[in-house]
């Protein structure tokens, strides 16, 4: 009995200690400051911009980085309040412009002074936050198969054409941030009242609302619906991932939402000026490709895109304006969003 | 003290929540009302239809009960268990591959959960009707019965306090459902455990949301008192139950496996065309392959110790009625209070994680028969005890090594659940612990028929686990046996 017990304690122990003392996740040597930087999960994880960033941060800064993970803005932010300061945020990737306010009333934030940015036109709105800097932007529209739909929408009427009724894939504005975009585009596009009746209108053509953007996505890779509001970008994944040509961004009449992701750093920082540096490599070219490349985003700063398969579908017609929505008023958009769905539903 | 103990272990999420935050206002009743009539009608038609299914393909199991087909049988039980233990969205993107246009919102989450508990009812009905009715049935044959009349007047009547009991069982998994309502909702089916964790990720309303939990707790513990408890057995000879076994059963195995597996397979096959882009993570998936068999581990052998605990705190009514009462705490709830709860760094996911998946489905295995087995063994108690033996020495030389195997097989389960976990992972790991995780980062991106492929080693770490957690248990149990 004794025997068995200490094999099995044995053999627990040895795999307890070998998985706690995997190579990335050793404690950093005492002597090297480790800069923690907050992200959602494909961004830090393995196949995001996240580790390339690491490694090459790493080699010059004489220091470590470590990724702390939140699956996404909302759970990230969550996060950061509960264990930001004592763990020590250095730098917070992935908001987009509808967390902004939220991030801003909950926490306090260092001013960043990264000086003249030569960034494209459309990303120069989104700089006016002295607080936040984005790292890479994208258009979202919607997203069709080739030949599968007798007529391809190209305004947001066509959307309510009854070949389309249940075959569209969105995502819930509430926990997903194109979810968020579509609401805004929608009521940016039509007005607020209309916007909302539109949107009535539209529930019935809706095959579902997905908690997340990859869910509606894998909704439709799956064929459950011919269309999927996703990025001007996704058709070029399957272009270069999986050789496929059969997906194509939909060109819409209305003026294209831009989602922008953001960095910051928190006024708690332990490491800020090796969170600036690291801000900066983000905004170099070569992080900028890293970012565009594992991403599907389009990056911020000019120079890097050029000549590249993610060069044409920048020229697409999008908002001009970069609105940073209070946190009140996005929850008052999401309030009258839930009564039309329930609504619709009861 | 061990009894008051380990029901402040299972409520600990709600008493130290409640001392971190103020139910200052009643939540919005229509808003109250819409989520508790969505989680009432999708609990009590997946239940409806889980029993149904998983009844029918009880009697395929039973067809195959001669030694001879011993192996097979066990082949379409873990058929039947699989969906239960493979993350939900793939049971999800795989139904969606059959059925088409699939239904969201009540309707879609009543087909995934029935996809997801068939098999479990099945596997539990025809456990229980072998050991407790064998031989009736046998009797019954040899008399010359017909089948649908001892259906009728035999076999649903003397199963109708187990049938409200396994139905109740998933009435509550189902209840207390997060992922599937949040994915296959689409937005139609908000349910109160969509709901609390929207009240928390949207707009930070933790008092709202643990007065929420607090009301599904509630519901489900006056829910509990409505079914009453099984009797169970845990001696049974082989029977002849040709009178009951039915092959259209074993069709219903094959059917309802295809659904989900067919989706599956498509999606392993055109994954394993981008299997190349795996080669340059060898280290990792290895490290998280490991992570996998820690935490699945970990959960086992704390589930294990759990059961022993509740037997040895085992007989007292109020304690019975609470744990037959008892749901456990939202799983958001559960893991945001742990994340509050101390630092989170180094080795405290690997403490917390542990921790939250026990709290999380120590009673789900009560019920799944737990409960049972110490009814079963509650005469031997009290013969013990009335001939002077302490509380000790009956856990040890009656209750333990009786129920050594069991308390495994349910740890087993237990461990396979934690090896498909990445919901309470996420939130309480810094970085990809396991497998499970892994494979949600890679959804996340754009690469699902990748994640596919790497899902399949989250079955290998699950039987691993189960293995040694059932192998385990057996030697334990030998060792003691007096």
């Amino acid at each position: 009995m004794k025997h068995f017990v200490l094999f099995i304690a044995v053999v627990f122990l040895t795999l307890f200690l070998a998985v706690l003392n995997r190579t990335d996740n050793a404690a950093p040597s005492s002597s090297l400051p480790t800069v923690r930087v907050f992200g959602y999960a494909s961004f830090t994880g393995r196949w995001g911009p996240g580790p390339l960033l690491k490694d090459l941060f790493e080699k010059t800064c004489k220091c470590k980085v470590e990724f702390i993970e939140g699956s996404d803005s909302g759970i990230l932010l969550q996060r950061l309040k509960i264990e930001g300061e004592s763990l020590g945020a250095d730098v917070v990737v992935g908001l987009d412009q509808f967390d902004l306010s939220k991030a801003t009333a909950e926490q306090p934030w260092r001013k960043l002074s990264l000086g003249q940015l030569d960034v494209y036109d459309a990303v120069r709105p989104a700089l006016a936050n002295s607080y936040f800097v984005p790292y890479d932007w994208g258009a979202l529209t919607f997203v069709a198969r080739r030949g599968e739909l007798v007529h391809m929408p190209g305004s947001l009427d066509d959307l309510l054409a009854p070949e389309l009724a249940k075959k569209i894939a969105l995502q819930d504005p509430r926990t997903s941030s194109p979810g968020m975009q579509f609401l805004y585009w929608v009521i940016r596009t039509k007005g607020e009242e209309e916007g909302f009746r539109y949107l009535q209108k539209l529930m019935s053509q809706i095959h579902s609302f997905s908690p997340t953007w990859s869910t509606a996505y894998g909704l439709f890779t799956n064929k459950q619906t011919k269309l999927v509001y996703s990025y001007v970008t996704s058709p070029l994944y399957h272009e270069t991932e999986e050789k496929k040509k059969d997906y194509l961004a939909l060109p819409f009449t209305e003026a294209l939402p831009v989602q922008f992701e953001f960095v910051g750093i928190p006024d708690f920082c332990r490491h800020c000026d090796l969170a600036e540096q690291f801000v900066n490599l983000m905004l170099s070219p070569e992080g900028q490709k890293i970012i565009m490349e594992k991403n599907y985003m389009f990056p911020v700063m000019k120079g890097v895109m050029e000549n590249t398969p993610f060069a044409p579908l920048m020229n697409v017609k999008t908002l001009q304006q970069v609105e940073i929505l209070s946190a009140t008023e996005v929850d008052r958009l999401l309030r009258r969003w839930t009564e039309i769905r329930r609504g619709e539903l009861n | 003290m061990l009894r008051i103990g380990l029901v402040l272990f299972l409520i600990f999420p709600f008493l130290f929540l409640l001392t971190q935050f103020q139910v200052t206002s009643w939540p919005d009743m229509g808003e109250l009302i819409w989520a508790f009539k969505n989680s009432f009608l999708q609990a009590t038609l997946s239940a409806v239809f889980s029993l149904v299914l998983g009844f029918w393909v009880a009697l395929g199991l039973l067809a195959l009960n001669s030694p001879r087909t011993r192996r097979l049988r066990f082949v379409l039980e873990v058929l039947c268990l699989l969906p239960n233990f493979l993350p939900p969205i793939f049971i999800l993107l795989s139904a969606l591959s059959v059925i088409d246009p699939f239904p969201m919102g009540i309707a879609g989450i009543v087909i995934v959960h029935s996809l997801m508990n068939f098999g479990l009812a099945a596997v539990l009905l025809a456990s229980t009707i072998e050991t407790k009715l064998g031989g009736i049935i046998e009797l019954a044959y040899v008399e010359g019965s017909s089948r649908w009349r001892f259906l009728r007047q035999g076999l649903l009547p003397m199963l109708k306090k187990d049938l409200w009991l396994l139905g109740l069982f998933i009435f509550v998994i189902c209840f207390g459902s997060f992922a599937v309502p949040l994915i296959v909702g689409g937005g139609r089916g908000t349910t109160v455990e969509v709901l609390i964790y929207e009240k928390i990720r949207l707009s930070s309303q933790w008092g709202d949301a643990v007065l929420l939990a607090f009301l599904q707790s509630v519901f489900i513990f006056s829910l509990s008192f409505i079914a009453s408890r099984g009797k169970g057995s845990l001696h049974h000879r082989p029977a002849n139950l040709r009178l009951l076994g039915s092959y259209s059963g074993l069709m219903v195995i094959g059917v309802l496996s295809f659904v989900y597996l067919f989706g599956y397979a498509q999606g392993f096959v055109s994954g394993l065309a981008m299997i190349s882009t795996f080669y340059e993570l060898q280290s990792a998936l290895v490290w998280n392959f490991l992570g996998s068999i820690v935490l699945g581990l970990s959960v086992g052998v704390l589930c294990y110790g759990g059961l022993m605990w509740i037997a040895y705190c085992w007989p007292k009514k109020w304690f019975e009625r609470f744990l037959n009462g008892y749901v456990a705490p939202s799983t958001s709830l559960a893991c945001f209070c742990l994340l509050i709860l101390g630092p989170n760094e180094g080795l405290y996911p690997f403490l917390k994680i542990p921790l939250a998946l026990t709290v999380l489905s120590l009673n789900s295995l009560f019920r799944m028969g737990w409960d049972s087995e110490l009814h079963a063994l509650q005469n031997q108690m009290t013969v013990a005890y009335s001939m002077g033996a302490s509380p000790n020495q009956i856990f040890r030389e009656v209750l333990f090594p009786q129920l050594s195997r069991r308390a495994g097989l349910l740890a087993g389960i237990a461990s396979i659940w934690a090896c498909g976990d990445f919901a309470v992972s996420r939130i309480l790991a810094h970085h990809d612990l396991s497998i499970a995780m892994m494979t949600e980062t890679l959804m996340s991106g754009y690469r699902l028929n990748q994640a596919i492929v790497l899902s399949s080693l989250i079955v290998v770490a699950g039987f691993i686990c189960f293995v040694i957690c059932v192998g385990g248990s057996r030697v334990l149990s030998r060792k003691f046996a007096p």
